[in-house]
């Protein structure tokens, strides 16, 4: 069965080196972050934490753009071209299809994290004159496990409405709105009336916490990283756990679904 | 033939030349009111969020979002950038105001330094009653409620700290360059950052062109005034300078502020107070007897500066 997935995994990682969308955001992003770079502030060159900043946020910006528009196309591309009729009669289940859709963007997403990483830390390590190589890494599992988390949901998204463009356009404003305040959803809650209170604190109990994949504070603040080796196995447990729910759900949804589109 | 070209293009050039440059001053000011245009009052919204950025920066990531804030707390009053700066202010000389807590601890505001009190006696006292204050209002995470809050601060930074080495404390510049080009009428940002500039990054200069900039966009800022008079004061060593700035501040504060609802009495001992330095410094008792007694009426305790407005006079006296 995995075979099979990882034979669709290397088509969809084969296609995704084949579009633009990887090669212009990283341009965009090492520009931006290099001409950020060059500004004057007070004639003082020192100055590296505004820039790696701006360097993760592009680089979270970006890498969500990428999960989201290659889960989002996926399987609807496979109807409206009709490849998905020979596909599934080679015999590969709709499981190993959702999986091997799966497998290939998360692969691709790893592979674009590596390459923005690898810039974010040349940066870093350029203006700083030292490399914080466990944050850099810890940034970027969390970053990959958060990029699962966003691929399987894309893919439920793409299985349950109609166009690709709203369900990436939904996925988008989910993931956003789950990051800047999942944290904060409970006292969100408080200051409201019932029964919206009763719905947002069912969500945060929920709704994957995203924000716990992002440690951008701690990677620019030159923080030490106050998780255990514990906390990380958890956290991972955890993005594991919402990716299988999703992708179940997907395939739940996919294997009632007609082909034709 | 080719010097009758040669003076048509020569003559062609330096009649359009000033045309040339006036095109491209236009273009400069149309960039910025196109700016203006585009963002509107969305960028004073831009330019207060990144001077909390410089603030959040200061304190290594660790500080309160919009949710965290105590309810009635705006987002402008959570500012330890300028309580530092005011902070250490108060720390190189026993006269500056406390700019802390305004409502609390007026006391501390016309501070004179204690009969017998030694320096260090004084800064101790004062440095750990500000971080007690801080710490009280820094602990905004308090306890978690559920597993997700409590799992969730492993992942970003959940403890109280400041920036201390140089190198650190430039990181909160860009944001508050940032944010005095967005809104250029934000005095604030000019006095914290040309402090910073000043006396933690040794960069004079540049505190001094930031503050001429920040005075040529805001002429009726006193709190501008009396930043760059500390500035002639402390950095360049120049008391004449510094006393012809701090009297203009004067003069701006007593031509702005009476008419206000609640004028800034706050900068009004700030700018007294480092008059009556100068004039110690330099031995002018009778002259500094009398800015103690404007200073009396604004001060939270009265008591104390009259027993140094007394002092002033003895020695005013004994001087002859």
């Amino acid at each position: 069965m995995l075979r099979k997935s990882w034979a669709i995994g290397g088509v969809v990682l084969k296609e995704m080196t084949r579009r633009k969308d990887f090669y212009v955001l990283f341009i965009l992003t090492a520009v931006l972050t290099v001409a950020m770079g060059s500004v004057n502030v007070f004639d003082d060159t020192r100055m590296v934490r505004y820039l790696k900043e701006l360097c993760l946020t592009l680089v979270w910006l970006a890498v969500l753009v990428i999960a989201v528009t290659s889960a989002a196309r996926q399987i609807p591309a496979e109807r409206e071209h009709r490849t998905i009729f020979p596909l599934l009669a080679k015999p590969v289940s709709r499981w190993e299809l959702v999986l091997g859709k799966f497998i290939g963007c998360f692969l691709a997403c790893g592979i674009a994290l590596f390459v923005f990483y690898l810039f974010f830390a040349i940066i870093s390590f350029s203006r700083e004159r030292e490399l914080f190589l466990a944050n850099c890494f810890y940034a970027f599992l969390l970053h990959w496990i958060f990029c699962a988390v966003v691929v399987a949901m894309t893919l439920l998204g793409s299985v349950v409405l109609s166009t690709p463009s709203a369900n990436a356009t939904l996925c988008f404003l989910a993931a956003s709105s789950i990051l800047f305040l999942g944290r904060h959803l409970k006292q969100i809650a408080q200051s409201m009336h019932e029964p919206l209170r009763s719905v947002l604190q069912v969500g945060y109990f929920a709704l994957p916490h995203l924000e716990f994949f992002d440690i951008r504070d701690l990677v620019v603040h030159n923080h030490p990283a106050p998780f255990s080796a514990g906390d990380l196995a958890l956290v991972t447990g955890y993005g594991a756990l919402y990716t299988t729910f999703f992708l179940v759900a997907a395939w739940a949804v996919f294997r009632r679904r007609p082909l034709s589109a | 033939m080719l010097f009758g070209l040669l003076s048509a293009a020569f003559t062609t050039s330096v009649s359009l030349e000033p045309n040339l440059r006036a095109g491209a001053k236009r273009q400069a000011t149309e960039a910025s009111g196109l700016l203006e245009t585009l963002m509107g009052d969305s960028r004073r919204l831009f330019a207060q969020h990144f001077y909390l950025k410089a603030d959040a920066y200061f304190h290594s990531g660790y500080y309160p979002s919009i949710f965290d804030r105590k309810a009635g707390e705006t987002q402008g009053e959570a500012v330890h950038l300028r309580e530092e700066s005011t902070r250490s202010s108060d720390a190189e000389d026993h006269h500056e105001n406390d700019g802390h807590d305004h409502s609390k601890d007026l006391a501390h505001k016309s501070d004179a330094r204690k009969p017998g009190m030694e320096e260090k006696e004084h800064d101790d006292e004062h440095k750990d009653a500000h971080d007690h204050e801080d710490e009280d209002e820094l602990k905004f995470l308090g306890e978690s409620k559920d597993w997700i809050e409590r799992f969730g601060r492993h992942f970003f930074p959940s403890t109280h700290a400041h920036l201390e080495s140089r190198a650190e404390q430039n990181e909160i510049l860009p944001w508050l360059k940032l944010s005095a080009e967005l809104d250029p009428n934000k005095v604030e940002v000019y006095t914290v950052s040309a402090y910073w500039l000043r006396t933690r990054l040794g960069k004079v200069d540049e505190a001094e062109e930031f503050l001429r900039l920040g005075w040529r966009l805001n002429p009726e800022s006193h709190q501008i005034l009396h930043e760059l008079g500390k500035l002639f004061a402390e950095g360049r060593k120049d008391p004449i300078r510094a006393l012809n700035v701090l009297e203009l501040a004067l003069g701006k504060w007593r031509s702005t502020e009476p008419s206000k609802k609640e004028p800034d009495l706050f900068g009004l001992q700030q700018i007294l107070t480092a008059l009556v330095r100068l004039d110690e410094q330099a031995g002018r008792w009778s002259e500094g007897a009398r800015r103690l007694q404007l200073l009396k009426e604004v001060a939270a305790d009265p008591a104390k500066v009259e027993a140094l407005r007394l002092e002033f006079e003895q020695k005013a006296k004994q001087g002859g």
